[in-house]
């Protein structure tokens, strides 16, 4: 796959432009190649700079995947919704600091809260009714203060962090692991639809490839969006996790990527949890309260505070 | 803050084609940035960008201050117009023509923005930029309100003038925004009618999208 596809000699300025279908499409096909998954792409990509997904696929397999997957686009009922791809447009930058960067992502709704002050506020599926309570109370602090709040809109933590949000009339980012044609839990259905249509949804899941995956394979999914969500945010805040959480892959990237991580107090109350202590030694930060955390903020950014 | 220039320019393509209705499938339309304009929200540096470059020379005159956020604006858009296109372009089979003010010369509101973002892109390379259209009369501007002008009526009120030099082969009609398209429109009715082998292509700073206006 590392061969680039040969195109015409693209001299003028109308041949190197790129366009948003075929691009998709490109995309479509090289996740249905055998093997393909976020690193070997992200490999591809770091091999020859400057490319995009057509580079590496003919017109006729862009343009075939392309149809396959607008084609789930309009029977899953969606009007609206856009790609960015890297290099193009309005792809945010900072994505490319996580460890395998998205070269195309779907999104629908409004763009523009990408360039909005934002948290993520994630944790475990199965929360306790005080995990729950403490996702809720750092949800409506945050939208108070002007941020907008993401999140991965699985069960638990993430549909507290994304509920509060729309309650207090904040604005809101679901970050999915399924494509934007799919919706996972079923329950968060019309969650998902009320964010599509007035706050952010953005996915990085193939369509096709997600379709044809069996479905115990399609978990896999799951965490490598807490890569893209923590690449996208100023800070992660994790609110309440087991030792074997799926939260602690976005912890891991945060630190990785230089993002604030915040861990909140009660999850280091708990004795037989070892993941608090190793990740405040590699860098997180224990808090206790709002304040502590907004302090950090402000330290980190102090052009935020500015524009407050 | 400025959005940050992309290293490729996009195209019009069947994906977003539909939210500007007056284009179809004959078109060739390339843009830089993209915004939404919706009810609820629009704050992006790319909508900023577009707000400062669309400052009536009205408003500078009574806030001179403001001219800085207008100049700003048309550096940048002419920055990313001068790294997209690069010099053999600009120097090549290419004329460039700005679609004019909405606003006769000597009306206070007149604003050759789109041909200044060229001529300063371009500067110090061998380019054509040829600012040969202008509307016969001062027209309420489409972005000022709701009663916007059929491709006809606008076509009765814009006129080709004769070029300096005969245009390159291919000539780009820049504006600012994409909206429906129909300035474009009316650009490329009048310079083919006038240039029938001359191929035309759309370039705009940003492609707008009002999703709302679509609902019907």
């Amino acid at each position: 796959m590392t061969d680039l596809f040969q195109h015409t000699a693209a001299s003028g300025f109308a041949e190197r432009a790129i366009s948003p279908k075929r691009e998709l499409g490109a995309y479509e096909a090289l996740w249905s190649r055998e093997g393909t998954w976020f690193k070997s792409l992200a490999d591809t990509f770091r091999e020859h700079p400057g490319s995009v997904p057509s580079d590496f696929v003919s017109e006729a397999d862009s343009e075939k995947y392309a149809r396959l997957a607008l084609g789930a686009i309009r029977d899953a009922g969606i009007r609206h919704f856009g790609v960015r791809v890297h290099g193009a447009g309005e792809y945010p930058e900072r994505l490319r600091d996580a460890a395998h960067p998205v070269e195309l992502l779907y999104f629908q709704g409004l763009w523009d809260l990408v360039n909005t002050p934002s948290i993520a506020i994630v944790g475990t599926r199965n929360p306790t009714d005080d995990g729950k309570r403490r996702a809720a109370k750092l949800a409506k602090l945050c939208v108070a203060d002007g941020y907008t709040v993401v999140s991965g809109l699985a069960r638990g933590i993430d549909t507290v962090a994304h509920t509060t949000a729309i309650a207090e009339n904040g604005f809101t980012i679901a970050v999915l692991g399924t494509p934007i044609t799919d919706c996972y839990p079923p329950e968060n259905r019309e969650l998902q639809n009320n964010i599509a249509d007035r706050h952010l949804v953005i996915s990085q899941v193939p369509i096709v490839r997600y379709a044809n995956q069996h479905f115990r394979s399609k978990p896999h999914f799951f965490p490598e969006r807490n890569a893209t969500m923590s690449a996208l945010t100023a800070a992660t805040i994790i609110v309440e996790a087991g030792d074997t959480s799926g939260t602690l892959v976005q912890a891991r990237h945060a630190l990785k990527q230089r993002r604030l991580l915040f861990i909140l107090d009660s999850c280091f109350q708990s004795p037989s949890r070892t993941w608090p202590a190793k990740f405040a030694a590699m860098g997180a930060i224990r808090v206790s309260d709002y304040d502590e955390i907004k302090k950090h903020l402000v330290a980190a950014n102090p052009r935020k505070a500015a524009e407050d | 803050m400025l959005p940050p220039i992309p290293e490729k320019l996009l195209k019009i393509d069947d994906v977003t084609v539909a939210e500007h209705f007056s284009l179809d499938a004959t078109d060739a339309c390339f843009y830089i940035w993209e915004y939404a304009v919706r009810q609820a929200y629009t704050a992006g540096p790319t909508n900023q960008l577009i707000k400062n470059l669309k400052i009536k020379p009205s408003e500078i005159a009574k806030t001179p201050a403001r001219q800085y956020y207008k100049q700003q604006a048309i550096d940048h858009a002419a920055t990313a117009l001068r790294n997209l296109l690069g010099q053999q372009t600009a120097e090549g089979q290419y004329s460039f023509v700005p679609v004019p003010s909405s606003k006769a010369i000597g009306d206070p509101d007149y604003d050759d923005r789109n041909a200044q973002a060229l001529q300063r892109a371009f500067s110090g390379w061998q380019s054509d930029v040829q600012p040969i259209l202008r509307v016969k009369r001062s027209m309420r501007a489409d972005h000022e309100g709701t009663d916007r002008m059929t491709h006809d009526d606008l076509l009765a009120l814009t006129e080709l003038l004769a070029p300096k030099t005969p245009p390159r082969r291919t000539i780009v009609v820049l504006d600012d925004v994409l909206n429906s398209g129909k300035h474009f429109k009316v650009a490329k009715s009048l310079l083919s009618a006038a240039y029938p082998t001359a191929t035309i292509f759309g370039l705009f700073l940003a492609r707008c999208v009002r999703e709302n206006e679509l609902e019907f």
